[in-house]
C-alpha cells in the first residue's frame, strides 16, 4: 500500500488553462504523515476523487451565469495551489477551472479540507498496517508532483468516448411563488436554496415509522428553478419515490439495480419532467439505542441526524451532481422523529438548512437546528461506529506551514 | 487494385460489425457519454468497468470493497448479465444506464 514517490524534482509549472481540452489531471498527489515529535511516518501516494469538486465548480458557474447548463464538465482542469511559505510541491489547496465555449468559464478554489476523506483513509491504512498506534496524534501535509508521462499519455481506454451534455431543465420562477414565502436564512450562502414540502416530511416520517425496526428510504424528485428576482438557482422537491426491491435491516439498507430501474419507471410514469434531486432514508435510532435513557438519546448526535460513511458513499455514487441532497429521518421515539438535510458544499457533504413549504408560512430550518452539541460526551460506542464506520482511531491535524 | 479496395472495404465492414457505438449514462441520466468502438467480443462486465472511468463513478464502497454495477439496456428495459457479449446484447445506438448496488447505513 505504501509507495515512496520519487525525489522532489520532476515537476513543472502548473498547466496553463489554455491547454484544457478534457478533465486534465497532470499531477500526482501524496500525503506525508508526521508524528508530533516531527519524525516522518511515511509518504503515501493518494488517489483523489475530483468529481465532487468539478461538480461544485460547474454548479457555481451555472448559478453565476459564467457557464451554461449545456457546458460540460470534461473541459476542466485541476491544478494544485502551493503553500505561500514553502511553495511547490507543498499543497495548500487546488483550483478547478471549467471553460465555456460562449461564456467566461469559472475557477473555484478548494482548501485541503476537501481531502479529509483521503486523510481518513490513509490514517486508517497506516493504523491497520501498524505504522501508527491507536489514538496517536499526527500531522500531515499534502504534496503534488507534476507527472509528465501521465500528462502526455492521459487515460487509456479501449474505445473513444465523448461527453454528451443532456438537457438540464431549469424553470424560470419567483422563489416566493414556489415556496409560498420569502427566502430567508442560509447563513452559509453557498448552498443552493432547497424547498421541502411539509407533506414530504410527513410522508417520510410515516414511512420510517411503518418500517420499524428496519431502515427505509426513497428517491427525492423535483425541479430546479432560476429565481426571476435574484437570478440564483433553487431546488424544489415535489415528491418522493419509495425505494422498492431493497434489502433492509435495522442498520442497513441496500439499493439494488432494480431499485433504480423502478424509480426511473415511476418518474417517467409521472411524466412531469422532474429530475432526481436526491434521496432520503431513515435511521431507526430507537432500535440502535434502546437501552439509552430518553434524555441522553435526545442529546445524542445519532438522534440529530448524520450521514454515515456508507451514506456518504451512496450519495457520491448515486447523486454526484452538486444540487442534490440527502434527507435523513431520525426515528428516536414516538414523539421524536426529526429530519436533517445534507448536501454538497464546495464538494463536501455537509449538513445544511432548508425551507419547509405547505404550512401557513414558509419555515426555514437552519443547519444549526440539528447540529450536535459542541461539548457532548462521546462515551457511546454506537455514535462512533455509526458515524465513522469504526474506521478512525487516529486523530490528525494538518500543518499549514 | 480493385481487389485491394474490395478487401479494404471488407475489413472496414468487418470492423464496423465487430464494434458498437452506444450511449452510456449514470442513473440520474445527467452524466452521459457517447462511446464509439466498443468491441463486440467484449463482455458486458468488462466494458461496464471501463464505462465507470468515463463517467467518473467510484469503483469501491466506503470500506474499499468493489461496488457492483449493472447495465440497464433501455431498449429492452432489462439489466444485462455481466457475461453477455456486447455483440450479442447491443445494437448501435443503444443506451445503457449504469445502476449501482449500494448500501445506506
Amino acid at each position: 500500500m505504501r509507495q515512496q514517490l520519487g525525489p522532489v524534482m520532476a515537476h513543472r509549472a502548473p498547466a496553463p488553462i489554455e491547454d484544457v481540452t478534457m478533465t486534465a489531471q497532470r499531477y500526482r498527489y501524496a500525503m506525508r504523515v508526521f508524528r508530533t515529535d516531527g519524525t516522518c511516518v511515511g509518504q503515501v501516494a493518494t488517489a483523489v476523487d475530483w468529481e465532487p469538486a468539478i461538480e461544485s465548480a460547474w454548479l457555481d458557474g451555472v448559478r453565476r451565469g459564467a457557464l451554461q447548463t449545456t457546458d460540460g464538465t470534461r473541459a476542466s482542469a485541476i491544478r494544485p495551489l502551493w503553500q505561500a511559505e514553502h511553495g511547490e510541491p507543498y499543497v495548500s489547496g487546488f483550483r478547478v477551472t471549467i471553460v465555456s465555449d460562449e461564456r467566461d468559464g469559472i475557477s473555484e478554489d478548494f482548501t485541503i479540507a476537501y481531502l479529509k476523506p483521503v486523510v481518513r483513509r490513509v490514517l486508517a491504512d497506516l493504523l491497520h498496517e501498524g505504522y501508527l498506534k491507536e489514538n496517536e496524534t499526527v500531522q500531515y501535509q499534502f504534496l503534488a508532483f507534476f507527472d509528465e508521462a501521465h500528462a502526455k499519455a492521459g487515460p487509456s481506454s479501449p474505445f473513444t468516448a465523448r461527453e454528451v451534455v443532456p438537457l438540464l431543465p431549469i424553470k424560470g420562477s419567483r422563489f416566493s411563488d414556489v415556496a409560498g414565502g420569502e427566502r430567508s436564512g442560509d447563513p452559509q450562502g453557498a448552498d443552493i436554496p432547497t424547498i421541502v414540502p411539509q407533506r414530504i416530511l410527513d410522508q417520510t416520517r410515516d414511512l420510517a415509522r411503518g418500517a420499524r425496526p428496519n431502515e427505509t428510504g426513497g428517491i427525492l424528485i423535483g425541479y430546479l428553478h432560476r429565481d426571476t428576482e435574484s437570478n440564483d438557482l433553487f431546488a424544489e422537491i415535489t415528491g418522493q419515490i419509495p425505494a422498492v426491491h431493497t434489502t433492509k435491516d435495522v442498520d442497513r439498507m441496500t439499493f439494488t439495480s432494480e431499485t433504480w430501474a423502478a424509480a426511473r419507471a415511476a418518474l417517467e410514469l409521472r411524466n412531469r419532467q422532474e429530475i432526481y434531486l436526491g434521496w432520503w432514508h431513515s435511521h431507526p435510532v430507537r432500535e440502535w439505542c434502546g437501552e439509552c435513557p430518553k434524555e441522553k438519546k435526545a442529546a445524542c448526535s445519532l438522534s440529530r441526524g448524520f450521514l454515515s460513511v456508507d451514506d456518504r458513499q451512496l450519495h457520491r455514487v448515486a447523486f454526484p451532481r452538486a444540487y442534490t441532497c440527502a434527507l435523513v429521518v431520525s426515528d428516536v421515539d414516538d414523539d421524536n422523529i426529526g429530519h436533517a438535510l445534507f448536501g454538497w458544499r464546495h464538494g463536501v457533504l455537509e449538513r445544511r438548512g432548508f425551507h419547509v413549504s405547505g404550512n401557513t408560512e414558509l419555515v426555514y430550518v437552519p443547519a444549526s437546528a440539528a447540529r450536535p452539541a459542541e461539548n457532548r460526551s462521546t462515551e457511546c460506542p454506537s455514535e462512533e461506529l455509526k458515524q465513522e464506520g469504526g474506521n478512525h482511531a487516529t486523530e490528525s491535524s494538518s500543518n499549514d506551514g | 487494385m480493385m481487389a485491394e479496395n474490395s478487401n479494404a472495404r471488407e475489413v472496414n465492414m468487418a470492423q464496423a460489425v465487430a464494434e458498437r457505438n452506444i450511449t452510456v449514462s449514470d442513473l440520474s441520466q445527467q452524466k452521459v457519454v457517447a462511446v464509439e468502438g466498443v468491441s463486440a467480443d467484449a463482455s458486458v462486465g468488462d466494458v461496464v468497468r471501463d464505462f465507470l472511468n468515463e463517467l467518473n463513478l467510484p469503483r469501491n464502497d466506503a470500506h474499499g470493497q468493489s461496488l457492483s454495477y449493472q447495465a440497464l439496456l433501455n431498449r429492452e428495459a432489462r439489466h444485462l448479465r455481466s457475461d453477455e457479449l456486447v455483440g450479442d446484447a447491443l445494437e448501435n445506438g443503444d443506451w445503457l444506464t449504469l445502476h449501482p448496488v449500494v448500501d445506506a447505513g
